[in-house]
């Protein structure tokens, strides 16, 4: 291993000394050891020297730069822009919605009623097939004598009101069966 | 709402006793826009220099400030304070400028050097009465990145250790070492151009 020259030596003793004196780090021995040094070295004064025209160029090369108020506003308007798009964008996912639920409920009453309308005839039918079914049986007449008892309107309207009870029980019976398939 | 608080007229001077507890405090009121009027004109400059310490234009610099505070301004409600609000904002500003970095450094590789030279020349008026050596932007060309960043934001810090540790997310120690051997590094390579 080369030994190191008196320059180096010196470096290697006092540089980083000289470094941590300038930003006033060293204790107070160490920076009285140092300021004693250094007022007899000329390789300490060249560099402090050095150092110092090196920190006022870095100072002037590197200026404490900012931003203005100018700055600021245009970041609102930013912000702004992109809350009111954003806004936007919200109101149209709503109407949207709002859209699609309005077609959905159309759509379905517009199916229900293509499935009640059917169901209700269907059970008239079969409760108008089940009046004739009664009435070869006997059992409506039987009912309209009984019914003369209440009263001759009545008579006359009880098969009626019957077979229209029948045929809506067994239409909402059909068309819920459907609606549920 | 805590009647201790500063007011929004004091928004760059936090107060003494936690580092931006006032900014704190209106996120938890989840008042977005009052947290947002607090820190930007408290964090502005520092991540504009840090913006420019790493990508080395003025204008470049200025233009990604803004987009480091739209991204501050989407993400501050989801902002839970386990880092400090300084930490997580340098951290947001770094990581948009190296986003940045990555998109341009096809296209201005070979130029990024001259551009951050001429950059700093037009920042400060460097005396160029010292025909023996090179200019300090010649210098400082030569450092590492990552040296070259720090003695950046250093003298754009008022040579504060404290804030370009702060920004760069470094101990001041290792801040304070790095700044050395710069320190020591440019003396070199001025005694090099010196004698060269």
């Amino acid at each position: 291993m080369t030994p190191m020259s008196p320059t180096e030596s010196h470096d290697f003793d006092w540089s980083e000394q000289l470094l941590s004196w300038l930003d006033g780090d060293l204790d107070a021995a160490a920076a009285a050891a140092f300021t004693a040094h250094s007022a007899g070295c000329p390789r300490c004064q060249q560099q402090l020297r050095t150092l110092a025209a090196l920190d006022v160029k870095l100072q002037a090369a590197l200026p404490r730069i900012s931003l203005d108020e100018n700055f600021d506003h245009a970041v609102y308007a930013r912000i702004d822009a992109m809350d009111e798009s954003q806004r936007r964008a919200a109101r149209q996912r709503a109407e949207q919605e709002l859209q699609d639920n309005l077609r959905s409920l159309s759509s379905s009453w517009r199916r229900t009623l293509g499935l009640v309308i059917p169901g209700v005839i269907a059970g008239i039918a079969l409760a108008l097939a089940l009046t004739g079914f009664l009435n070869d049986a006997g059992v409506a007449q039987a009912t309209a004598q009984g019914a003369q008892g209440l009263g001759s309107a009545l008579a006359g309207t009880l098969p009626l009101l019957l077979t229209g009870l029948v045929g809506a029980t067994i239409g909402g019976i059909v068309a819920r069966w459907l609606i549920a398939e | 709402m805590n009647s201790g608080q500063a007011p929004l007229a004091n928004a760059a001077a936090p107060p003494a006793s936690r580092p931006d507890a006032d900014v704190h405090a209106r996120l938890q009121a989840s008042q977005y826009r009052e947290a947002f009027a607090l820190l930007l004109p408290r964090y502005r400059d520092k991540v504009f220099r840090l913006s420019f310490s790493m990508l080395r234009n003025h204008s470049l610099a200025e233009d990604a400030t803004q987009d480091i505070f739209l991204r501050v301004w989407r993400a501050l409600p989801g902002y839970n304070a386990q880092a400090a609000l300084s930490t997580w904002i340098y951290a947001i500003s770094k990581n948009a400028c190296l986003s940045e970095l990555r998109k341009r450094r096809p296209l201005v590789s070979m130029d990024a050097d001259d551009e951050f030279d001429g950059e700093l020349a037009a920042l400060g008026s460097i005396d160029a009465d010292d025909s023996a050596t090179v200019s300090v932007t010649q210098l400082l060309e030569q450092l590492p990145e990552r040296y070259r960043q720090a003695v950046t934001l250093f003298y754009m810090e008022d040579q504060s250790y404290e804030q370009t540790a702060a920004l760069l997310d470094m101990p001041l120690g290792t801040v304070k070492a790095m700044l050395h051997r710069a320190r020591k590094k440019l003396i070199e390579l001025t005694r090099e151009t010196a004698s060269a």
